[in-house]
């Protein structure tokens, strides 16, 4: 049988209730979720209260998420945009958007706990790929992603047409995509 | 079901970038467990993981991860 890795192993800990297994998740991901929630919303007291929300919530799904083999990281950093994304929109008087994450029906997509493991273990790396985007490019995405605005509100904000906008993340997720499945396929050749 | 020309579509979805007709159809393919569409959707979701990574990082004061231990382990 294949041996589990650490991430599997953490979310079986938690799964059952092991007391430090908490401790070690959030040492873990708490100071990339507060920095994701910081540099969304501007504001600690509201990120930390997201960030607390989320954990509380995430580990009351642990069973479920180690039962499906899913990521709790990716699971955290979903749950947490979602929350701040829909705040900040509601202190900008942005209409609500309808949701995509929900903990338990994603349950059904989440990317395994050990396939995000190496993305982690390749952060430096991957960040690279990142940065090597056109910065037009990635200033679409980052207010995507960190601002949660939709295609026309990144095309206002931006003064550029809302197709060239679509047009231009497009090109940017297939770039990532593609290098996103390199580094996927050096994993492949090093197992 | 052949899903391919949904293929550019999945993690701008996932960010609600998109309010179209694309992100409607994976939502309505999510709820029927297209398998095709999940399987891209997992793809997508660790490339999302990704871009969420932020600028720098932030300590939690150590005194809130007490606390939220504290009530972890009462429930
Ligand atoms: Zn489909």
């Amino acid at each position: 049988m294949r041996q589990k890795t650490s991430a599997e192993d953490l979310a079986l800990r938690l799964a059952e209730h092991d007391p430090e297994a908490a401790g070690e998740l959030y040492d873990q991901y708490a100071p990339s979720l507060l920095g994701m929630l910081l540099q969304t919303l501007g504001d600690r007291d509201a990120a930390e209260e997201i960030l607390d929300d989320v954990f509380i919530r995430v580990l009351g799904e642990a069973r479920s998420f180690s039962r499906e083999g899913c990521s709790l990281g990716v699971g955290l950093f979903m749950l947490a945009r979602a929350r701040a994304v829909e705040r900040l929109r509601a202190e900008q008087s942005l209409p609500a958007l309808p949701g995509y994450y929900s903990t338990r029906k994603a349950l059904a997509w989440l990317p395994r706990a050990a396939e995000v493991e190496q993305l982690d273990e390749r952060q430096d790396l991957l960040r690279k790929v990142v940065n090597q985007l056109p910065k037009k490019q990635r200033d679409m995405l980052d207010l995507a992603v960190f601002k949660g605005l939709t295609e026309e509100e990144i095309a206002a904000k931006l003064g550029e047409p809302s197709a060239r906008v679509g047009a231009g993340m497009m090109a940017a997720m297939r770039f990532l995509r593609h290098r996103l499945a390199a580094v996927t396929g050096t994993w492949t050749a090093n197992i | 079901m052949d899903c391919q020309h949904l293929d550019e579509y999945y993690e701008l979805c996932i960010l609600e970038t998109l309010t179209g007709e694309a992100c409607a159809i994976v939502r309505e393919h999510l709820a029927n467990r297209c398998p095709y569409c999940l399987a891209r959707l997992r793809e997508a979701a660790r490339a999302v993981y990704l871009l969420c990574q932020p600028a720098r990082t932030v300590r939690p004061d150590p005194k809130r991860k007490a606390q939220l231990l504290r009530r972890l382990q009462r429930k």
